[in-house]
């Protein structure tokens, strides 16, 4: 535990003490701060968890069937299909605040139609592949803006908590233990003094 | 000299038409066991007796033709037979029966013969029930000789 | 899990015995020898891993150690049975009728690619009756001269189609009801029913798949209007309703399909179920061809089976692979006998 260098005078006292509830009452704001940072995270561990858990289902789904496609309708007919795709996906980013944070939210936009193929030579496992995986793609994209959104919270969370933990181990203990000392030190000065008074009184008297 | 040619004429009927409907009989199963045989050689010896099959009725016209020609003496060690108008159509309608039941049996046993080849390329085990199927319509061409042999041998000249 | 209940009507056709085909006929019944059957197949769904699938095929022409190699079987065996075909074909007609199929959907591929956007690698089917490099010149050039007749007509109407809607998929529907239309002329200039019968079937059972595609899709009636094929026996106009109503309208000698299909199409919102039994139905109505001693059809059937277990060999084998449910591969197998 570390003292912080100071004076031992009186001054010194008032000055720390002030900063002492400075201290404390960061402590409690930033406590505060990290309560609802993780509230907030546990929270979007949750949605995070249940949609991957929905995207996986789905994409399993999805590539079950194209893989079925694929096999039934052989590699030559697929390969057309799929580099013949005239759908584009459009993905934007914004900024959002969250808390103090700047969290990016995605908006996803497919245009085009996924079935720009004939009847002939595809079947109804195609279809579905395509139409799930259209259907998977603004998950998925939610599901990133999620993530991501988690790693920044967690990321604030974690400083928050070093913060938090610096203040409340370290500066108040250190400021605390200081002013002890400076009052002791005080207290010594003063019982000094007196001793030394009683001694010239008794050398006066 | 008419009634010679007459007779000659059934004796080449018996040969040509029987000759004819032998070649297609085993002109249609060969090509089908030829396209066995393309595909799995080692068939040969179950097929080639469904492909002979059709061969025996031109052999039999080719007996009847030179039993023809031995009783009117064209050949062989006896005299010439000098034959009436009667008698040399005697001979060419006993030439008819060998000659017609051999053109047509040879033909669908060559239909039989070929089927029984595609059996057998796809049931190995079965070549003799196929080939019990051809024998049935040879039966007939036998039937069509037999009857020449006795017309030929019962016509007194 | 549906099978097919009762069988196919007994083939109307009344085959005309052609002799020149047999040698080609007998060629066939020794490779229809060859051809997997139905236990092999249920093995091989049944197979508990990798090893056991490969160990199955062993021995057989599809003995391979590895899926990739695999593949590349199921390539050079498609080439190579409709190479045989192709060989064993004596008449013009016929060996259209055997391949027009893979022409048509070079066609398609070459047409879209000249209207794509972006460069795309082409992928070809290199065993059509048309040489691909001339296709290639004449969708490229434009020079459709030197093209037999009909596929000329019928690139030129997919261009103006596409002109017209600026959708590529324009050029396949009007390439696949060209070939459709082809395959009927085709046929009937050729004269065997057989062919007539086949296309009359694959038609109708193609727009009874097309049908259930379309609603799951959700286009408009006019779309399905547009890519209904001509030359089936069922009015186009008994298309233009709801599913059900469709379904219980229907009175074919294939209409229970539809029926059985429809709980399954319902629970799982797929039509993959009518679509296998669709394909058995069609392949049972091919299997007629054993009766034939010496005639084409065989030819043609036997093409169109061996197709079905390529696809199928695959099927089974990548699923298995990569852990399909056996159920849904077995859904997607259509079993010819």
């Amino acid at each position: 535990m570390a003292l912080i260098g100071v004076n031992p005078n009186r001054m010194e006292v008032l000055r720390l003490r002030k900063r002492l509830t400075l201290c404390q009452r960061g402590h409690r704001l930033l406590k505060q701060k990290q309560d609802e940072l993780m509230r907030i995270l546990y929270r979007l561990i949750d949605e995070a968890r249940h949609l991957r858990e929905e995207v996986e289902k789905e994409l399993t789904k999805a590539f079950r069937l194209f893989l079925l496609a694929e096999s039934t309708l052989g590699e030559n007919l697929i390969k057309n299909v799929i580099s013949f795709l005239q759908v584009e996906t459009h993905i934007e980013e914004q900024e959002k605040r969250l808390l103090n944070l700047r969290v990016p939210e995605l908006s996803v936009e497919i245009e085009g139609n996924i079935y720009n193929y004939g009847f002939l030579w595809t079947n109804s496992d195609l279809d579905n592949a395509l139409s799930l995986f259209s259907e998977v793609i603004p998950e998925l994209v939610k599901l990133c803006e999620i993530e991501r959104k988690l790693l920044i919270v967690a990321d604030e969370a974690e400083k928050t908590r070093r913060r938090v933990n610096a203040l409340e181990y370290i500066l108040i203990p250190d400021i605390e233990e200081t002013m002890k000392r400076i009052v002791m030190k005080l207290e010594e000065i003063e019982r000094a003094s007196r001793v030394r008074l009683m001694k010239v009184k008794e050398i006066v008297g | 000299m008419g009634e010679l040619a007459i007779a000659i004429l059934g004796a080449c009927l018996a040969v040509t038409l029987a000759g004819i409907g032998s070649a297609i009989g085993v002109g249609l199963a060969g090509q089908a066991s030829a396209g066995v045989m393309s595909e799995d050689p080692e068939k040969f010896g179950r097929l080639l007796i469904l492909v002979g099959l059709p061969g025996t009725q031109g052999i039999y016209g080719f007996v009847a033709g030179f039993l023809t020609l031995m009783r009117l003496g064209l050949i062989g060690a006896g005299d010439k037979v000098v034959l009436t108008f009667p008698q040399a159509w005697q001979v060419f309608f006993a030439c008819i029966p060998v000659a017609l039941a051999g053109l047509v049996s040879a033909i669908h046993q060559g239909k039989v013969c070929a089927a029984g080849v595609e059996m057998t390329a796809k049931q190995p085990a079965d070549s003799g029930k196929a080939m019990v199927m051809g024998i049935f319509v040879e039966l007939y061409a036998v039937l069509g000789f037999v009857i020449t042999f006795l017309l030929l041998f019962s016509i007194q000249f | 899990m549906i099978r097919l209940k009762s069988t196919i009507r007994n083939p109307q056709s009344t085959f005309v015995e052609d002799k020149r085909y047999a040698y080609a006929t007998a060629y066939i019944r020794v490779l229809e020898n060859k051809l997997l059957s139905d236990q092999i197949m249920s093995q091989l769904l049944e197979a508990e891993d990798e090893e056991s699938l490969f160990r199955i095929l062993q021995g057989g022409e599809y003995g391979v150690g590895s899926v990739e190699a695999l593949e590349e079987k199921c390539r050079e065996e498609l080439i190579g049975v409709i190479s045989l075909v192709k060989q064993l074909s004596l008449e013009m007609p016929l060996t259209q009728l055997l391949t027009m199929k893979y022409d048509f959907y070079n066609f398609k591929v070459l047409l879209k690619a000249k209207y794509f956007s972006k460069d795309v690698e082409l992928h070809l089917f290199d065993c059509g009756n048309l040489d691909v490099k001339e296709i290639k010149y004449a969708v490229t050039e434009g020079k459709m001269r030197a093209l037999p007749e009909g596929f000329a007509d019928a690139v030129r109407k997919a261009e103006t189609e596409f002109e017209k809607t600026e959708e590529l998929s324009a050029i396949d529907v009007v390439l696949d009801r060209e070939f459709v239309n082809t395959f009927y002329r085709v046929s009937s200039e050729y004269g065997k029913r057989f062919f007539i019968e086949y296309l009359e079937l694959f038609a109708d059972l193609s727009n009874i798949k097309i049908f259930f595609r379309v609603h799951n899709q959700g286009k408009d009636r006019n779309f399905l209007e547009r890519v209904l094929f001509d030359h089936g026996s069922l009015d186009k106009k008994a298309f233009f309703k709801p599913v059900e109503e469709f379904a219980s309208g229907l009175h074919t000698d294939f209409s229970h399909l539809v029926r059985e299909s429809l709980d399954y199409w319902k629970t799982d919102g797929t039509s993959a179920g009518f679509e296998r039994l669709a394909d058995e139905y069609l392949f049972q109505f091919l299997k007629s061809t054993k009766h034939i001693v010496f005639g084409p059809e065989v030819l043609f059937a036997y093409l169109m089976i061996k197709e079905n277990e390529l696809k199928s060999i695959r099927t089974i084998v990548s699923g298995k692979i990569n852990g399909v449910p056996v159920d849904m591969i077995r859904e997607r197998i259509p079993l010819p006998s």
